[in-house]
């Protein structure tokens, strides 16, 4: 079924001819315990969209993150990350940024020091891993922060950091696993909103993973709704709805509507 | 609301808290006050009450000394105290320097691989149950009498501590932040010296703080064993000496210098301790709720 939709999606956006960032083909994970993960998943992302991914734990939304991520393998099925194996995308070119959903800041570091992580374990001289620190830094308001210690900070500031981590390097594609799920909700509505000016500014390709569907159609292009037992795509819905968004979107009868379709494609 | 904006209220919150905590911290120096003055007082109270009883009771001094015996046969064998604290002090500090170095070497070295460390682990834990009394003779045998088997004696008492200490750390590190690292593609002395290592650090300072009193004790009881006259003794040494001869004011005074002689060691440690994790761990924190 998921198969179908995809196709229809491909024959109608082929004539932008936008590059796939991401191609996932039949892909199946089994564990060991015989637990099917992940069952024939397909699904092409292209450059700069901005899809979510929602469902139940257990549905396998995470498991294909480390799948393209390249910290996980496929028992079957192919995965190309631009244009190349999802490990050698993230080791060899340093294009995939993952962000947990706890901030993982080292707390022994200060601000600086956890933001240039990356670059410090990849040879980067402190200089440029400063000077790199301190756009990112401020690209998510935190810049006057820098020398605190991550107990200084709230949760929200954070996974500010823990954003600015990952942006370091410079990703093309940023993987985001329940990022915002710990968050309380006025933190959460802003930090959404940070993200998406992000998005623009930077021209990343976002994955997004969530248990909210009102999250995860606020900000997306394109929700993927994902069943467990077996882990698979239920669907994929096109979300229509125009950018830059406003919190004055939530109350919109389009929202609801797709909020009111995803959430329908959950009870399968 | 904007990037900016958001900065800013955070940062007005935080004054506030500022300002609290500074409220909270005049509380606290009065508290500190209290909780080091009263022990003070109870303190003088025991030793007045042990002054007059033995008086008044008529004990004699080689059951029980009064304290002014104890200090007038501290200021008596002044030269043989400080010299025997001295002796003690550098013993006790080699050993556990050695056990702290060799301890989280072997630590480093067990965790890095699950076969060595499966493998060698078990006999670590058997050298622990060995009574180190039991053992001291064959140190004395091999190493000869005198300092060499003395450090030896307070570095294996203070050795388990530390390497336990150390592993249990090493192999704590919180799971997300393998990840992470396993994602930065880092290798595996990365991981070890920027995660592993300094996630460990509450657990090593745990194994110092139980290994600095334990190699005070080492010393004393290698000194009991091993330790030779001619002022190369120490403190276990002249505890000996002192009770053949039942000059029993002088073993408190000896007994009291090796209590405080432990404290002090402890106390040093465990500032060093602070200043390590302070910035950062709970444990050494202070508290703000």
């Amino acid at each position: 079924m998921s198969s179908i939709v995809e196709d229809k999606k491909q024959a109608s956006t082929s004539e932008e001819n936008v590059k796939n960032i991401i191609e996932v083909k039949g892909v199946n994970k089994i564990y060991s315990s015989s637990t099917i993960a992940l069952q024939d998943v397909n699904l092409n992302i292209k450059e700069k969209e901005f899809v979510s991914f929602v469902g139940p734990s257990g549905c396998g939304k995470s498991t294909l993150m480390r799948i393209i991520a390249g910290l996980g393998d496929v028992t079957s099925g192919h995965v190309s990350v631009l244009g190349t194996t999802p490990q050698i995308a993230r080791q060899q070119k340093g294009e995939v940024a993952f962000v947990f959903q706890e901030a993982t800041l080292l707390p022994w570091r200060n601000i600086m020091r956890n933001v240039g992580l990356p670059l410090e374990i990849s040879g980067v001289p402190s200089k440029e891993r400063i000077q790199r620190g301190e756009r990112v830094l401020e690209l998510v308001g935190l810049k006057d922060h820098m020398y605190a210690m991550p107990n200084e900070l709230s949760g929200g500031m954070k996974m500010r950091v823990s954003i600015a981590r990952a942006l370091i390097a410079n990703p093309k594609l940023l993987i985001m696993d329940e990022p915002f799920g710990a968050l309380d909700e006025i933190t959460r509505q802003n930090l959404q909103h940070e993200l998406l000016d992000i998005w623009k500014q930077e021209e990343l390709t976002v994955l997004f993973v969530t248990h909210n569907v009102f999250e995860s159609v606020y900000l997306s292009n394109r929700t993927v709704v994902m069943t467990p037992r077996p882990g698979e795509i239920a669907s994929v819905v096109d979300v229509d709805l125009p950018h830059p968004r406003h919190d004055d979107l939530r109350t919109s009868q389009r929202y609801g509507e797709l909020v009111a379709q995803v959430s329908e494609s959950l009870k399968h | 609301m904007s990037i900016e904006a958001s900065a800013k209220t955070v940062e007005t919150n935080k004054n506030v808290e500022l300002t609290e905590k500074r409220g909270k911290k005049m509380k606290k120096s009065f508290k500190g006050l209290q909780s080091i003055g009263l022990p003070v007082v109870a303190l003088l109270l025991f030793f007045a009450v042990w002054q007059v009883g033995v008086q008044m009771l008529g004990i004699q001094p080689f059951i029980l000394p009064k304290p002014t015996d104890i200090i007038a046969s501290a200021v008596e064998n002044y030269a043989n105290l400080w010299n025997s604290v001295i002796r003690t002090i550098t013993s006790a500090v080699i050993g556990f320097l050695l056990s702290v170095v060799v301890g989280i070497t072997g630590a480093v070295i067990l965790s890095s691989s699950r076969v060595v460390q499966d493998s060698l682990y078990p006999y670590a834990v058997l050298l622990q149950t060995v009574p180190i009394v039991a053992i001291a003779p064959i140190i004395v045998i091999w190493f000869g009498s005198g300092m060499n088997a003395i450090v030896i004696i307070a570095f294996i008492i203070g050795f388990f501590p530390m390497l336990s200490n150390t592993l249990v750390g090493l192999n704590s590190t919180d799971h997300n932040m393998t990840n992470l690292f396993q994602l930065y593609s880092a290798n595996r002395w990365q991981m070890m010296f920027k995660l592993r290592f300094p996630a460990a650090l509450p657990y090593i300072m745990a194994g110092l703080r139980i290994s600095c009193t334990m190699a005070i004790t080492g010393a004393i009881v290698g000194e009991y064993v091993a330790g030779i006259g001619g002022g190369e003794g120490g403190l276990g040494y002249s505890i000996t000496v002192a009770s053949a001869r039942l000059q029993t004011a002088y073993l408190f005074a000896l007994g009291l210098a090796s209590s405080i002689l432990g404290i002090l060691f402890f106390a040093l440690i465990n500032g060093f301790s602070k200043w390590v994790l302070g910035s950062w761990h709970e444990s050494e924190m202070k508290s703000e709720n």
